[in-house]
């Protein structure tokens, strides 16, 4: 044990002292910037057109053109419209109308919390009524009616754990246009994990045996009398732990990015998780087809979005360490750190590209890229964009497999190779 | 109790067997060269005794365990430079050396450290970092690496490459001091006058197979038979000589090599005298290393002349 610390400081200090490390963070660093950036210019966005500032300043501007087109009703002479344009009467109902919905969600955004907790439970109410009555018909015994009966039985279901959520635990809907930490923590994974992250998994890992296999210091290693499985292990240990760190470390710094932004607020949201989905395919006797998604509740609950994220940031990390873990067998089995580093980053590619073509392919959830965003998995997100029925234990799985077997490879042969050119 | 022993070890990479049939062993104290042409086989060799590539047949012994099933104990003995002293260039001199410390589980490792800087001279370069380092900078480190856990047994390949001649001196020097205090060094080398000064015993390699297994003193003491004169009129001596009935002579300037027995040497000096040749040295030739060297590996018949080269070349070189 003492001698496997001991392993494990040695790989630290020369980890550290590495360039790649500081490649990798440095690309890491750069790209949550970049994404902050593009986040607060989006939110810029939302304020100018989309806040209850906007509305207010429109709903001015709609009021006085309405006016507008009452002098020009009662005046008509005085009207020099182009021929074929909307006639005045016709202009005057979309202005209307314009104003109506901006009223609506400017009443919708300054109520109170009594009146929203009243008509939250109102809504509650409803959906608990229409969900009685689809449960108190006698379902359709099966095909395509037996299905819609049991989509719109779980739609339902689905709607009302998070309304339900919501009124027993009193957290209002963020008014729209806003952007909170927790929102950008989860938007950040979702686009980075399939390819970006894995790369810095790649960058930081590939090379941690071939690298000195290429310098020859391998023959340094083992020729103490520590045992090459624990040479072995203690380097895996710290690429995992590297992984993990620069990972979550990515994470967090978008998270305080968020906070210091856009304040802390956004916590309390709910989250369903433990969701998938199921996808019945029909084909009715003219040919037409029609497709029943149907959410799969069993293990469906509601965390709170703070939660939620700090589980899904461990999820990130497991499946990064998983990427390095492959990336580690590269480079035991290549001698140069160029071939590990360039076949560790073709699988990942190449992975993601394969999964992208193979849509809808019995394959796909068996190759480790689908996998990527586990937390997405855990939110039926995969499943729906997949069109297969993917759960988190699916992506736990099957990443458990390919991590399993790369590690079980990467000590076979490293226990059995001669060092004979190195 | 010998410290290394190798038994029928053979090496067989891919169809080609490396080695074959090596039979050695080195004794606590002693200093046992390892010597051979380019691709004999020595780094093969030197990489199954320190336990990186694994003997297709035989068995290799340190301090009586087997490098391969009880590594542990094997290894704790050995301290080894294999071909180059490689270093990681991005940490310091210390840094490296606390790093082969940690994997040999020293106790006391920054005293130990220091100790061992100091004996390659290397202290007040330690703290630099690696890459600025130069070639024979690198191969001190590169022994203080080897010599840092104590080891009984110091297993060298071609650790004199890219020392001035002062380095190498300080080289031998140390080695014949470990050895002194009991400790073995097993060196390969192709720098034979090295092998010459400094080694008890040397094994000469040869397309694998080990064709000789020599005391140094042995090789290079042996009389080949020949005599060295120096004279003052070349012509005049050669005259005389064959007038006395030695016709089989060389002539090197104003050196005179004779095919003489040791028992000759009176009567062919007194022929000299008489004849009123100037006679300023008689010497005896003896065999040198290189000789003997190639004599043994050309004897095999399949020594190619780029090998011969070079040897010879890489002595010159030094
Ligand atoms: N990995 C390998 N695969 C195949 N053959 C190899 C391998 N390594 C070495 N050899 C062959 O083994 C033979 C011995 O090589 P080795 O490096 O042991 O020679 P050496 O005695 O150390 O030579 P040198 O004096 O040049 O260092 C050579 O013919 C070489 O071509
Ligand atoms: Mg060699």
């Amino acid at each position: 044990m003492r001698e496997l610390v001991r392993v494990c400081l040695n790989e630290w200090m020369k980890l550290v002292r590495r360039r790649r490390l500081w490649v990798a963070s440095l690309l890491g660093v750069a790209m949550v910037g970049l994404f902050a950036y593009a986040t607060y210019h989006n939110y810029q966005m939302q304020q100018k057109y989309n806040s209850l500032a906007a509305w207010r300043q429109q709903l001015v501007v709609d009021k006085q053109r309405l006016a507008d087109l009452r002098r020009q009703q009662q005046h008509p002479a005085k009207s020099h419209a182009e021929p074929g344009a909307p006639d005045v009467a016709q202009q005057m109902q979309e202005v209307q109308d314009s104003i109506r919905q901006l009223q609506k969600q400017i009443a919708e955004a300054t109520k109170s919390d009594a009146q929203w907790r009243q008509e939250q439970a109102k809504s509650v109410r409803a959906e608990q009524k229409s969900l009685a009555q689809l449960q108190a018909q006698t379902a359709p015994a099966s095909g395509l009616p037996a299905a819609q009966h049991q989509s719109d039985t779980a739609q339902t279901r689905l709607a009302l754990l998070s309304d339900t959520y919501r009124l027993t635990h009193n957290v209002r809907p963020l008014p729209s246009g806003s952007q909170d930490p927790y929102t950008m923590v989860m938007e950040f994974t979702q686009f980075s994990a399939s390819v970006f992250l894995p790369l810095l998994a790649v960058i930081l890992t590939a090379d941690f045996v071939s690298g000195e296999s290429t310098s020859g210091t391998i023959k340094l290693l083992l020729v103490r009398p520590v045992p090459r499985w624990k040479v072995l292990l203690g380097k895996w240990l710290v690429a995992c732990l590297a992984t993990a760190l620069l990972t979550a470390g990515l994470l967090a710094v978008v998270w305080l990015i968020g906070c210091l932004q856009y304040g802390m607020h956004g916590a309390r949201q709910p989250q369903v998780v433990g969701l998938t989905y199921q996808f019945k395919h029909f084909i009715a006797s003219d040919g037409s087809s029609t497709d029943v998604v149907i959410p799969l509740l069993t293990h469906a609950h509601v965390l709170p979005m703070w939660v939620y994220l700090l589980a899904s940031a461990g999820l990130e990390v497991v499946a990064m360490m998983v990427v390095a873990t492959i990336a580690f067998l590269c480079s035991t089995l290549f001698k140069s750190a160029m071939a590990s580093t360039a076949a560790a980053l073709g699988a990942v590619v190449i992975g993601f590209v394969v999964t992208q073509f193979l849509q809808g392919s019995r394959v796909v959830p068996v190759l480790f890229p689908t996998h990527m965003n586990l937390a997405a998995n855990w939110t039926g997100q995969t499943a729906q964009n997949l069109g297969l029925t993917v759960s988190l234990g699916t992506g736990l799985c099957t990443l458990a497999v390919w991590g399993v077997l790369s590690l079980v490879g990467a000590f076979v042969y490293f226990m059995r190779k001669d060092v004979l050119n190195a | 109790m010998s410290v290394l022993t190798l038994e029928g070890v053979s090496k067989r990479i891919g169809k080609r067997w490396i080695v074959e049939d090596l039979n050695m062993t080195v004794e606590d104290g002693e200093v046992y060269g390892f010597l051979g042409p380019n691709g004999a086989g020595k780094t093969t060799t030197i990489r199954m005794i320190v336990g990186l590539a694994r003997p297709t047949r035989g068995q290799i012994r340190l301090l009586g365990q087997d490098v391969w099933r009880d590594r542990r104990q094997a290894m704790s003995a050995l301290g080894t430079i294999v071909e180059n002293p490689e270093v990681y260039s991005y940490l310091t001199g210390r840094q490296n050396l606390l790093h082969y410390a940690r994997l040999a589980g020293l106790g006391d490792a920054p005293k130990r450290i220091d100790e061992v800087a100091e004996m390659v001279r290397l202290k007040d370069r330690l703290d630099e970092k690696v890459r600025r380092y130069s070639l024979g900078m690198r191969q001190r480190l590169g022994v203080a690496q080897a010599l840092l856990a104590r080891p009984r047994l110091l297993v060298l390949d071609e650790p004199t490459n890219g020392l001035d001649p002062a380095g190498m001196r300080e080289f031998r020097e140390l080695m014949r001091a470990l050895a002194k205090q009991g400790t073995s060094v097993f060196v390969s080398s192709h720098l034979l006058s090295e092998i010459q000064m400094m080694c008890d015993r040397v094994a000469i390699l040869k397309g694998g197979r080990v064709v000789g297994e020599h005391t140094v003193a042995d090789l290079t003491q042996a009389a080949t038979g020949r005599v060295r004169l120096q004279v003052g009129d070349v012509v005049a001596a050669t005259g005389v000589l064959a007038a006395a009935g030695w016709s089989d002579v060389k002539t090197e300037g104003q050196t005179l090599i004779v095919e003489a027995e040791q028992s000759d040497v009176p009567r062919l000096v007194r022929a000299l005298v008489a004849g009123g040749v100037d006679l300023y040295a008689v010497e005896p030739q003896r065999e040198s290393l290189e000789q003997a060297f190639l004599e043994l590996t050309e004897a095999q018949g399949v020594e190619s002349m780029a090998d011969n080269r070079s040897v010879r070349g890489g002595e010159q070189g030094a």
